[in-house]
């Protein structure tokens, strides 16, 4: 398999190259391709979870199985992050559909933790920047879901409108229109948050 | 790409670094157990039994208020099961008829219609209660 394209995301720094012919790709390829995405991946399914670690990195590992078992595939169709991305999206939404059933069954679920809280763990992160972060997080949750994932997958990711529609599998336009409405929200957000800035 | 949405960037990137900083590695995400063998390691298993006890004791409790509430609506609640075809027997017998029986003789259905107020529908009935009366009159009268 030879690897002379780049994908989309160079942008990101990630510069990983994207197979010509996706479909005879193998698993060796793609668990490299897995390793350098992983770091995006990360951030991309603790918002799909809405900041729960634990449930973040079950999801994570599902969709690696998925990936690496062949269960999902890979057709080239669009860049490989947008696919991965779109993956872990619908993984995680049968990770919640599977909680809800087995909540309703009275089963036993996973541990809960509380959603990923960041001021003060690190010694190098500044007290501000922690708080920053930390606002922005509480501002996204507050967001409506669409609005929240296009302007993630788009500021966070630095995705285009277009792959953003993509992952979330909804039309471009609707893409624009919860991208629009959600920078706006956003805004208003942060400012009440801190009205100082 | 104008200022405000550059200064929106920089804080998700800012939010990037740090759960990239936080972000468990590809090979221990890789190896990791998946939720439903996680769910049932034996690490936690008396916790998570506590907690599906309390969780089934909640449905429980929560089953019983709602019905024992809706019994006790059904009980307290009377309906008024007369039918209209009922009620309206009830308001003739209660209003017009009992006086139209009593009458024995025309001067009487005479005086009724002195209180009442539609003339023309009163005249229509009174005549037909003259004749019925004067049918019903004994032979030596």
């Amino acid at each position: 398999v030879s690897y002379n394209t780049a994908l989309p995301d160079d942008r990101s720094g990630t510069n990983q190259p994207v197979p010509e012919n996706a479909d005879n790709l193998p698993a060796s390829d793609l668990r490299r391709l897995l390793a350098e995405l992983h770091p995006e991946c990360w951030g991309w399914t603790l918002r799909c979870c809405r900041g729960h670690t634990h449930t973040a990195e079950d999801v994570l590992h599902m969709s690696y199985q998925k990936i690496l078992s062949g269960r999902a595939h890979f057709s080239g169709r669009s860049s490989f992050k947008t696919w991965l991305f779109g993956v872990i999206r619908l993984t995680a939404l049968d990770q919640r559909r599977w909680s809800v059933r087995r909540w309703l069954r009275f089963l036993p679920l996973p541990d809960d933790e509380p959603a990923l809280a960041t001021t003060g763990d690190f010694p190098g992160e500044s007290f501000f920047q922690a708080e920053q972060n930390q606002a922005l997080r509480d501002a996204l949750a507050r967001l409506a879901s669409r609005q929240a994932e296009v302007l993630h997958l788009v500021f966070y990711h630095d995705l285009t409108l277009d792959e953003a529609a993509s992952v979330m599998r909804v039309s471009p336009g609707t893409a624009r229109t919860h991208y629009e409405r959600g920078k706006a929200s956003l805004r208003s957000l942060l400012v009440s948050q801190n009205p100082v800035q | 790409m104008n200022a405000p949405e550059e200064d929106l960037r920089q804080q998700f990137r800012a939010l990037r670094a740090d759960d990239a900083r936080r972000a468990p590695s590809f090979e221990s995400t890789l190896a990791r157990n998946s939720a439903s063998s996680s769910v049932s390691s034996p690490s936690h298993s008396t916790v998570r039994a506590r907690r599906d006890q309390r969780s089934r004791l909640l449905w429980q409790l929560g089953l019983g208020t709602a019905v024992a509430a809706i019994t006790l609506v059904a009980t307290q609640y009377r309906p008024d099961l007369s039918t209209s075809q009922q009620r309206q027997q009830q308001q003739l017998a209660s209003h017009d008829l009992p006086a139209v029986q009593t009458w024995t003789t025309p001067s009487d259905a005479l005086l009724a219609d002195a209180s009442t107020s539609d003339p023309l529908e009163t005249s229509a009935h009174l005549i037909g209660e003259i004749d019925r009366l004067l049918n019903r009159t004994p032979r030596h009268l």
